[in-house]
């Protein structure tokens, strides 16, 4: 690779936030997110050359990083059926070694995670993409390839569930 | 100042989503992202490239399309493996002079014997 290695070193430290914090939106603290995030960047690297600029670089990844987490979830949706029920209750529960938070941050923080799993992946998507990630409606349904008004509706519908889970004074001022 | 930029009016109605709900939200992913990630990913990332790289093409494409056809692939081979044990079952099953033979047995025709050959009740096939 020689000097397209260290161009494409820091493309990768370019997008590595939006890429890892996209796919950890999508599929919450589990052990696969690291593994998926790898993946996108091998994706991007088989890619480029097929690249031609139609769409911005960032949307071309992290549209990349929504369909292999949409792939990722689909892989774990699969593999969960062949799992003893006790497995399955390690793969729902957040994996990370929280010893450090006190009792109160560490609900909330799963009780937060909890509401984001209960939406569709459509919806998800567009919340992670928008309120997390701060891209713009547009962008958002340029990256997810659907119609301005259809992320729209999902914003809408994804905010309702969550104001249902999480009550309407959490998330309306 | 709010944090959900509105970038156009369509999404106007983000202007009711707390500032503190969205803050809360992106720290979870951050925290949750801090965690869930180990350390030095670029590293890791430019190592599991180099390795990708040494695959040859034909078994990427060989690798995707079985992983994708993976559950039919596994049905195929499970059918093939009920026929050719059937098969193997059906051949090897003795019977007498007036047993089915496998074709037979396949087919649903009844045996032909000596006394069928000469019995004018079966219709004969034009």
């Amino acid at each position: 690779m020689g000097g397209d290695d260290n161009a494409f070193r820091h493309l990768v430290e370019r997008f590595m936030d939006e890429v890892s914090r996209t796919v950890t939106g999508m599929m919450g603290p589990v052990p696969e997110v690291d593994d998926v995030v790898q993946e996108v960047f091998i994706k991007l690297h088989r890619s480029l050359s097929t690249y031609r600029g139609e769409a911005s670089l960032k949307t071309f990844v992290v549209r990349m990083a929504i369909n292999k987490s949409l792939d990722a979830l689909r892989k774990r949706k699969r593999s969960s059926w062949l799992k003893p029920w006790s497995d399955q209750e390690a793969l729902s529960r957040p994996s990370a070694d929280v010893s450090d938070f006190n009792m109160t941050s560490r609900e909330r923080r799963n009780e937060l995670r909890r509401a984001i799993n209960i939406l569709p992946e459509n919806q998800r998507a567009v919340i992670v993409l928008r309120l997390v990630e701060d891209i713009s409606t547009e962008e958002t349904a340029r990256i997810l390839d659907i119609p301005y008004g259809t992320v729209l509706s999902r914003l809408k519908r994804g905010l309702d569930k969550l104001r249902i889970e999480l009550g309407d004074s959490v998330i309306h001022d | 100042m709010r944090d959900n930029k509105i970038h156009d009016e369509g999404d106007a109605f983000l202007n009711t989503v707390s500032s503190a709900f969205t803050h809360e939200l992106r720290s979870l992913v951050t925290t949750e992202r801090d965690e869930a990630m180990m350390s030095m990913p670029t590293d890791r990332v430019m190592r599991a490239l180099k390795r990708a790289l040494t695959w040859k093409k034909e078994e990427v494409w060989f690798n995707d399309l079985f992983s994708w056809f993976r559950p039919v692939f596994a049905a195929g081979v499970f059918v093939i493996i009920v026929l050719a044990v059937y098969n193997v079952r059906l051949a090897t099953s003795s019977g007498g002079d007036f047993e089915q033979t496998a074709t037979e047995k396949v087919l649903g025709l009844p045996p032909i014997t000596v006394a069928s050959a000469y019995d004018f009740t079966l219709d004969d096939h034009h």
